[in-house]
């Protein structure tokens, strides 16, 4: 029989600006990933001092900064084309990319990390599947949520990096396709951002 | 280069500043990336499982859906012993095809992981064919609609945005709402293609006011429901009791593959054959599937199926092979009369035409005869998709009644059960709409809907076009019109046009042609995910129930229209929520209640039906239903004529007497199986009707309002006719037949990979002889010039469009290049096509081009960009045999193509069924 783990093991966290920043990241890029842009964001984006560190990290806006409805239904269609259909090109699920369909292996793993965290599945779109990107970055934003307590479960600690190993070092061929068939720069960019960070964080807890 | 530091600091950055704002949250949910809010509950026992658990997620080279054999040392491990541990088994139907298969599907931790025939279902009795199995393909497959979808761009640009489900059925509300008021409810059409759920969308239409309800069904089986609607009025459709045949005589139908029912009928033609010794004969124009399983076959020239028949039955009276009894009894002619009204049609004669040998069409005549009455005709869009496939099919019925084996055990039945059990009735349905469109209901072909609402679906798009009709609002179910209607570019000219269709609604689970011209695009729930009650006409003689029900959630934001018609009827509002006062499961309790208990399990209605699947009621087979007595209650306060013997009651026919018995007789106005009919001459001549319908005791159209003036000769005895053009072949034409794959369906299964890899591409067959003609190899290309009918011209001229050809001074429908395969199984002076093929949108499956080696990189047909189906790798279905040697390399086959492009509109003038068949074409040799 299995021993039972200490349902907490307390341990000083030494950085939380940058746990809170990981979940900042984890939040701002499962946004971007699991909706169309609309007006708020475009507008938070487009203003100081996001524009500046989100055009820093690589990110690109639209030439016009204004976020007139145009501007939104053009980033709207780009969005629809890459990821929604009719024929996405660029299909933001685990399971297709390993396996050809959708609800492949990975939903049920996901469905197991969501069972063991107790992530509510209510704050999803409707209608999201698990082994959508966007939800997966979410998952990593709640667990590192978690770690912005001054005391964090070392638990947390090996759920975040067995997590990540098993449903965050499969986007690479996504990315590609989306930068590949991507009509605005807001969502060429959007993979390049993603790709670096999840690089960033694969040689950092994986 | 950035340096880690300087990519930590910047995502640093960014995340702290991204931490401090509420739009990161997620817009449905409003909950913002909250640092204060650090807690995260974990359930321990369930980490420690997950973590100890093997890592495989899949990876490429995991062939899903592929048998992965693992070798001789392995055998032990193979097949997976745990894979249906812990199964779920789901009873479903199947609607993949026309023909409804009682399913089960097996499903573990919500996945649907396989699916099988139901033993118990009575119809199909376990079988389900390769398209059933593939529905995991339809129901997984990776390009799925799962949001609703706007149209951005121009109509038929393929710019789309996501939008809601609230924000979709606010604009559609809108819009219908407007079109009602408008005070043209008709001008909303709602256009299905395949349907199982016939309650629901009446409901919708009635509910909302519009009758303008528009099928496929004439282009698919409207000559012979019409042709057996005149002998029996109370059936369209003809179940041959083959298992219990000693003979089976089929005329053109593929039973094998694709008949309505196919499943259930080949399974029972083949235990006739193998189990009651019965012989199968079959005619066709090519050898298909079912024909090289015959016995015999033969091949007529195109369309001369009726030709035969009258040729058989002349032989069978001319040598007193006949059923005198049954004829002078139960059918409204002589033997002398029908003497004399073959005595032209002699083997010789149809010899003459279909290029039949005279003595095998005797010899077969008198088998037919000798096995009576365990003998039976079977046919279907081979004889019937023709201009005068109406004649053929009430020629083939013909002899049935001749040899005395209609109704018999063994014989050519039917059954008033068209589909569900009668007991089962959906909750109180609205009251029919009382509108009226020259689309659904077009006046120039009179058997369109007398009997039966059959329609002439393939003249819409031309009647927007010329302006006889217009639509508001026009919503389109499980259709794909662009690739399975006639005249492929008039169809996508009509749906581009914002003119003649101002709004456009498309539901379906894929993108297809018909979403393609849409403005708004509804993801659909597939039929593995969604309710229904659901049967067709039993060959077991006798009515059943099915359920559909949903095996796993619907994916994505897919709904079904029992989900969202509900919501849509109260935002139109105006009355139309009060017909939708329950949830769906309430629904199906009501719809299903009548379903009687279960002795040994104590399950009734649903329970029961969630348990079993299907329901069958114990009662005898409808053999021989015109014997059947009438009882005293039945005849209290009835009279019979004196002269005929039928028997009324309040002014309608209830039965004839028979030697003195009051027996029911056949649901006809004069209650015999109706060789002469009176009232389809009447009909065609838009005559009073009612006094025959009020004989019949059946429901049927008396001529409409909108029908006065109509005039179309309909010769109310079995004959036949040849079309001018077939009858004038020149000897450089040929005639364009199609036909339908074992593995498909027209428009809808292309998309699955398991039978794409089967059938992927559809070039031209010719017979050896044609091809010498031409000077044709396999391979080679040809083009096809098609025309349009000279016969429909003279006698549909309300169908004249086209461009008129300068060399051939005659309209020319299309032309197109395809690659020839020769066949010596096909009519020397016919070309065939195979349907399903030729997409231009319906995923990348069913769009799959083959590709050189150079322009794939490394292997044929992989495009590294998007994302990789390892069945695309190893199982390509698009024959590559260069091995990799571009010198070797043949010119793209690709994903085939539509044959509809070539086909031009054209209606048998009487029922309006397309006629699929007999497209004169010329070709050349091309590249």
């Amino acid at each position: 029989m299995t021993p039972k783990p200490p349902q907490t093991e307390p341990q000083y966290h030494p950085d939380n600006d940058a746990a809170v920043a990981d979940n900042g990241m984890y939040h701002l890029l499962a946004r971007l990933w699991l909706y169309e842009v609309d007006e708020p964001l475009l507008l938070e984006l487009t203003t100081a001092p996001m524009r500046e560190l989100y055009l820093a990290a690589g990110g690109r806006l639209p030439s016009n900064a204004d976020p007139t409805a145009q501007t939104i239904d053009d980033l709207a269609v780009d969005y629809c084309q890459l990821f929604v259909g009719p024929q996405q090109v660029a299909p933001p699920y685990q399971s297709v990319w390993l396996t050809g369909e959708f609800q492949g292996k990975p939903v049920e793993s996901m469905q197991q990390f969501v069972d063991v965290i107790r992530f509510n599945v209510k704050r999803l779109p409707p209608g999201t599947m698990l082994d959508h990107l966007g939800t997966q970055l979410l998952v990593m934003a709640a667990l590192n949520q978690a770690l912005t307590s001054e005391f964090i479960p070392q638990t947390v600690l090996e759920i975040r990096s067995e997590f990540f190993r098993r449903h965050l070092l499969w986007p690479e061929r996504l990315l590609a396709a989306a930068e590949k068939h991507s009509q605005t720069p807001f969502y060429r960019s959007l993979a390049t951002v993603t790709r670096e960070f999840l690089n960033w964080e694969g040689r950092r807890i994986a | 280069m950035t340096s880690d530091q300087d990519t930590r600091r910047k995502f640093l950055q960014l995340g702290l500043a991204a931490a401090g704002s509420a739009v990161f949250a997620c817009p449905t949910t409003g909950q913002p990336a909250d640092p204060n809010t650090p807690s995260l509950e974990i359930d321990l026992e369930k980490w420690s499982q997950l973590k100890g658990a093997p890592y495989e997620l899949g990876k490429f080279g995991a062939l899903p859906g592929v048998c992965e054999l693992p070798g001789p040392l392995a055998k032990r491990n193979w097949p997976d012993r745990n894979k249906y541990r812990n199964v779920e088994q789901i009873p479903g139907m199947c609607q993949l095809c026309s023909t409804v298969c009682g399913i089960v599907g097996y499903v573990k931790e919500g996945r649907l992981i396989k699916i099988e025939g139901n033993p118990k279902d009575p119809n199909s009795r376990g079988r389900l064919c390769a398209r059933g199995h593939a529905g995991l393909n339809h129901l997984y497959h990776a390009e799925r609609l799962l949001y609703p979808l706007k149209r951005v761009g121009k109509r038929g640009e393929g710019k789309w945005k996501r939008i809601s489900w609230d924000q979709a059925l606010d604009e559609i509300a809108e819009k219908l709402r407007d079109v009602r008021e408008s005070g043209h409810p008709e001008e909303f059409a709602f256009h299905q293609g395949r349907q199982r759920s016939k309650d629901a969308l009446k409901r919708f239409l009635n509910a909302y006011g519009t009758s303008t309800q528009l099928s496929h069904r004439a282009l698919c089986s409207g000559n012979r429901r019409a042709a057996n609607l005149t002998y029996l009025w109370e059936s369209d459709w003809d179940l041959n009791d083959v298992e219990h045949s000693k003979y089976i005589l089929n005329f053109g139908s593929n039973a094998f593959e694709a008949h309505q029912g196919h499943v259930a009928l080949a399974n029972r033609i083949q235990n006739g054959r193998f189990r009651n010794g019965a012989k199968f004969v079959t005619f066709d124009v090519r050898l298909s599937n079912t024909a090289g399983n015959s016995d015999e076959w033969f091949a007529p020239f195109p369309g001369t199926d009726g030709a035969i028949a009258l040729a058989m039955a002349h032989l069978i009276l001319a040598e007193d092979r006949h059923d005198a009894a049954f004829i002078e009894q139960w059918t409204n002619v002589t033997v002398e009369e029908l003497r004399e009204h073959l005595k032209t049609n002699t083997p010789s004669w149809a010899e003459s035409v279909s290029g039949v040998p005279a003595a095998d069409i005797a010899r077969i005549a008198r088998e037919f005869a000798d096995a009576a009455p365990a003998c039976t005709t079977v046919c279907n869009r081979g004889s019937s998709a023709h201009l005068n496939g109406y004649y053929n099919d009430r020629a083939i019925h013909l002899l049935n009644a001749l040899v005395g084996s209609v109704g018999k055990r063994g014989g050519w039945c039917w059954s008033p059960w068209g589909g569900l059990d009668p007991i089962v009735k959906p909750p109180q349905m609205p009251p029919a709409a009382k509108t009226w469109s020259p689309l659904e209901d077009p006046p120039e072909y009179p058997l369109a809907n007398v009997w039966r609402r059959m329609r002439v679906g393939e003249i819409v798009y031309l009647y927007l076009l010329q302006g006889r009709a217009k639509l508001q609002a026009y919503m389109t179910y499980n259709l794909d019109s662009p690739l399975t209607w006639p005249e492929e570019s008039l169809t996508q000219q009509v749906l581009c046009d914002e003119k003649l269709i101002e709004f456009h609604v498309c539901i379906n689970c894929f993108y297809n042609e018909t979403a393609h011209y849409a403005d708004i695009v509804l993801p659909w729930s597939t039929y593995l995910e969604r309710w229904d009650l659901d049967a067709r006409a039993s060959y077991n003689l006798r009515p059943y129930v099915g359920l559909r029900t949903p095996m796993v959630k619907p994916l994505g934001e897919a709904k079904d229209v029992r989900d969202f018609f509900p919501d849509l009827a109260r935002r139109i509002g105006g009355g139309m929520e009060k017909w939708y006062q329950d949830s769906v499961e309430e629904y199906m309790e009501k719809w299903a209640a009548n379903v009687p208990e279960n002795t040994k399990t104590g399950k009734a209605g649903l329970a029961r039906l969630l348990d079993e699947g299907v329901w069958e009621a114990d009662r005898a087979p409808y053999y021989e239903p015109y014997n059947e007595p009438l009882d005293p209650e039945q005849m209290q306060g009835a009279t019979v004529d004196p002269t005929s013997g039928i028997i009324q009651r309040d002014g309608r026919g209830i039965g004839v007497m028979m030697n003195g018995k009051a027996v029911r007789g056949f649901k006809t106005p004069s209650r015999r199986f109706e060789i002469r009919s009176l009232f389809v001459e009447k009909i065609g001549k838009n005559q009073d009707c009612a006094e025959l319908i009020a004989q019949s005791g059946i429901s049927a159209s008396n001529r409409p309002q909108q029908h006065q003036g109509h005039n179309v000769t309909i010769d109310p005895l079995p004959t036949w006719f040849q079309p001018r053009e077939l009858a004038t072949l020149a000897s450089d034409e040929l005639v364009m037949t199609s036909f339908k794959w074992n593995v498909h369906n027209h428009g809808r299964t292309m998309n699955l990979k398991w039978l794409a890899e089967i059938v992927h591409c559809n070039p031209a067959w010719l017979n050896p002889v044609t091809a010498k003609q031409y000077d044709l190899q396999d391979g080679d290309w040809i083009e096809i010039t098609s025309f349009h009918s000279v016969d429909l011209a003279d006698k549909s001229p309300h169908l004249d469009h086209g461009q008129v050809d300068s060399v051939s001074g005659r309209r020319v429908v299309s032309r197109m290049r395809v690659p020839i395969v020769t066949m010596q199984g096909i009519h020397p002076r016919a070309i065939a096509m195979s349907n399903s093929c030729g997409h231009t949108q319906y995923t990348r499956v069913a769009q799959a081009k083959r590709q050189s080696p150079k322009e794939a990189g490394f292997r044929v047909g992989i495009d590294e960009q998007t994302y990789r189906d390892p069945d695309w790798e190893r199982n390509m279905w698009w024959e590559d045999e260069s091995d990799g040697d571009p010198q070797r390399w043949q010119p793209n086959t690709g994903p085939g193509w539509n044959q509809n492009q070539l086909v031009p509109i054209a209606p048998d003038p009487i029922s309006g069924q397309q006629a699929f068949h007999d497209t004169v074409v010329s070709i050349k040799k091309v590249g």
